[in-house]
């Protein structure tokens, strides 16, 4: 590759971006690698403030130093300021106290630590049993004349050599970093605060669990076998089943309250759970649509003038506050003969439906044609049912295609009439189709949503079958359709189907009907 | 003149934006792509004196994200996150440190470009330990501090709010996630972009 000033700024950038090192590099207060912190939570660090000067009020110090620690999520260790400790320099030394970890004064600074009374201000020191540190205890300098005498230093700062101390007590060592609280020097610092490293580390020796461990069974697998409890499995199975059982709205409700209930509920009572199921085989729909079909004078029917190329209303159900009656108006680029070749493809219908899984032609006869479908459901081909559908040509210019559900597995109603109309090489398609409103509970939770999702699924199945019968028309091959809808399209079916439907001025459906064809309607 | 300019472009931004062939989040699809968590906004040392910055503290996770739909304008789309590959090693190579997450976020779609989500986001802090000595600094002479040796990890839940966008078959989202909610002073923003490709539908 040219090197050149743009390259190099590229290579720059993904280097900064993507390699970004962080010097994690945290330390042990102890020389062993594999030393944890204390045991307690939280952890009380108590003050002997017999040798300190009087002016220096080192509780609310050691309380704001102490907060410093207080800060990291990842971490479930916190540090507060505990009460007075009677501990001398000499018991903390040689580890005989029950009060620690202290924080006190040494007026023999350079002696007891060791360290350079001129330029340490504060030590501290940790003991470890096992792994774990049992004892710890800070010094603070106010050895007579010494520079490092914390009179000399103001409050804030006291603050930030404190909050390095406690550092020490929590149990961790020195930092390369110069950002980090835990560097060696904090002569720099102006404020008390913990950079990624002291995180890390804090976090190395105190890690947080959220949710406590126990409750997904995860803390108990290392020292017992994990309890079943209702409420563990109820846990594992309730995200997937909310997903399932939303995703699959329609279909679903009906299966997964049957399913909860035998499976948990009903059996405990004594029900049988087969009182529960009663399929409805016919409908006052289907019932309405069939006086359409077998009344009226189907060749003379002429649609109303309409220059929008796609249209779609709700049919009113009286009695059920869900608008359920759908009638869509599409315009489709193709011959009515074209139309009806793909609504006739029965075993298309998998690439013209969203949700149909799995597709059988269970028999043919003239154009009466009886499939069998699966829907997608929780388990993959749960949901099953069969339909019976007849096309049937009026005339050269016409044609109606009615459907109805044979027997269903889940669903309750569903039933539909397509009336199909060619003018000027193009045909329009009018759909009268209803959808199961059973909902189950969630009609009394997302009642708007019946109405959207059953409108978005016609408006997207007219759509493909617009898209696919002009796919046709133009010669193409039907193996190279995919099937994708245009932005458009969906936002205007979306503007459609967001509309707000006027109740007060419902339509029966005999009404609605009159409204949407010509009054030119004979009866036979 | 220049906040003119400012404006013109950020306009003619939106316009070339909104005007690009877009589709929402496509339902049980996989999207995979990468993201950029900035943990702890305005929380760690960025500086010797102990100053803050508004960016925290980077990792780059794969990101993979499934839509479903759960009714109309409105999907769950659970997604997870590993920094694995990118991982934040120390610079003396003495430990290194990954996240991982996997959030549930309800997202709802103002159109066919646009999307706010919110959720809970668990989050799984790795810092792995390689152990052995090193001698640092200790006031005017030297100490021997260990190095962890040991692999811990914590677990955080964060509320997860965010905001997404789609471009065809490409989803960007900018994420802030708020971990220790209810505690004042371990309550922690952070923020994450991610940038998705929607890779198979099923």
């Amino acid at each position: 590759m040219k090197i050149t000033k743009s390259n190099l700024i590229k290579a720059v950038f993904f280097n900064i971006i993507f390699f970004q090192s962080i010097p994690h590099a945290f330390t042990l207060a102890l020389p062993n690698p594999g030393m944890l912190g204390w045991d307690r939570r939280p952890l009380s660090i108590n003050i002997n403030a017999t040798n300190c000067p009087s002016n220096i009020s080192l509780a609310p110090i050691v309380d704001s130093a102490a907060q410093t620690w207080n800060t990291v999520p990842t971490s479930n260790m916190t540090v507060r300021t505990g009460g007075p400790a009677t501990s001398t320099i000499g018991q903390l030394t040689s580890e005989v106290t029950y009060d620690t970890p202290v924080i006190t004064c040494s007026s023999n600074f350079q002696a007891d630590t060791g360290l350079d009374a001129n330029s340490s201000s504060a030590a501290a020191y940790v003991t470890l049993s096992g792994n774990k540190i049992v004892h710890g205890y800070i010094l603070l300098n106010v050895q007579t004349g010494s520079q490092g005498h914390i009179s000399n230093l103001n409050p804030s700062r006291l603050v930030i050599i404190i909050a390095h101390e406690i550092g020490h007590i929590l149990g961790l060592g020195h930092s390369d970093d110069s950002k980090a609280l835990m560097y060696f020097d904090v002569s720099a610092k102006t404020k008390s605060t913990l950079a990624r490293d002291d995180m890390d580390g804090v976090t190395y020796l105190y890690q947080r669990n959220e949710p406590p461990d126990g409750i997904f069974g995860c803390g108990l697998i290392k020292n017992q076998t994990p309890k079943f409890t209702p409420l563990w499995l109820l846990l594992i199975l309730f995200p997937l089943f909310v997903n399932f059982y939303l995703r699959n709205i329609q279909i679903m409700n009906l299966n997964m309250l049957f399913f909860i209930l035998t499976m948990f509920a009903l059996p405990a009572h004594g029900f049988n759970s087969n009182d529960l199921w009663k399929k409805v085989k016919e409908t006052k729909y289907s019932i309405e649509m069939k006086k359409i079909f077998n009344e009226w004078e189907l060749g003379k029917l002429a649609f109303k003038k309409n220059e929008e190329s796609f249209l779609i209303q709700p049919i009113p159900t009286p009695g059920n506050d869900t608008y359920i009656g759908l009638y869509a108006k599409i315009l489709i680029p193709a011959k009515l003969t074209t139309v009806i070749e793909v609504l006739k493809d029965t075993l298309n219908y998998i690439n013209v439906y969203e949700d149909i899984h799995d597709i059988k032609l269970l028999e043919a006869k003239d154009d009466d044609t009886q499939l069998h479908w699966a829907f997608k459901g929780p388990m993959g081909t749960k949901t099953k049912y069969q339909t019976v559908q007849r096309i049937k040509l009026i005339n050269n210019t016409k044609a109606v295609l009615i459907y109805g559900f044979a027997e269903s597995e889940d669903l309750s109603a569903a039933d539909g009439i397509i009336l199909l109309q060619e003018k000027n090489n193009k045909t329009e398609l009018i759909s009268f189709d209803f959808f199961d409103a059973d909902w189950g509970m969630l009609a009394k939770l997302f009642k708007s949503e019946i109405w959207k999702e059953s409108c978005i699924s016609n408006s997207k199945t007219n759509f493909t079958i617009r898209d696919l019968s002009a796919h046709i028309e133009r010669g193409e091959k039907k193996t190279n359709y995919i099937k994708k809808f245009s932005a458009p399209d969906l936002n205007k079916a979306k503007q459609y189907c967001h509309k707000t439907v006027d109740r007060a001025n419902q339509k029966t459906f005999e009404t609605l009907i009159l409204d949407i064809l010509d009054s030119n309607i004979n009866k036979k | 003149m220049r906040a003119n300019l400012y404006f013109k472009t950020i306009v003619f931004g939106i316009i070339f934006f909104l005007s690009s062939a877009a589709y929402a989040l496509v339902n049980n699809s996989l999207y995979l792509g990468m993201g950029a968590l900035s943990h702890g906004l305005n929380k760690s040392s960025q500086e010797a004196n102990g100053e803050t910055n508004t960016l925290g503290t980077f990792y780059y996770p794969i990101v993979a994200k499934i839509p479903f739909e759960i009714g109309f304008d409105w999907q769950i789309a659970p997604y997870a996150g590993y920094s694995y590959l990118l991982a934040n090693q120390s610079s003396d190579g003495g430990s290194k440190t990954t996240y991982l997450f996997l959030g549930v976020p309800l997202v709802y779609n103002f159109n066919e470009v646009f999307s706010v989500e919110g959720g809970l986001t668990i989050l799984w802090y790795t810092i792995e330990g390689q152990g052995g000595l090193k001698t640092s600094r200790n006031s005017t002479s030297t100490t021997t501090y260990g190095l962890p040796a040991s692999y811990q990890r914590t677990r955080t839940i964060a509320l997860d709010l965010g905001f997404g966008c789609t471009l065809a078959d490409y989803h960007i989202a900018l994420n802030t996630m708020v971990e220790s909610l209810f505690s004042p002073t371990r309550r922690t923003y952070s923020a994450m972009l991610t940038f998705t490709y929607q890779l198979w539908e099923f």
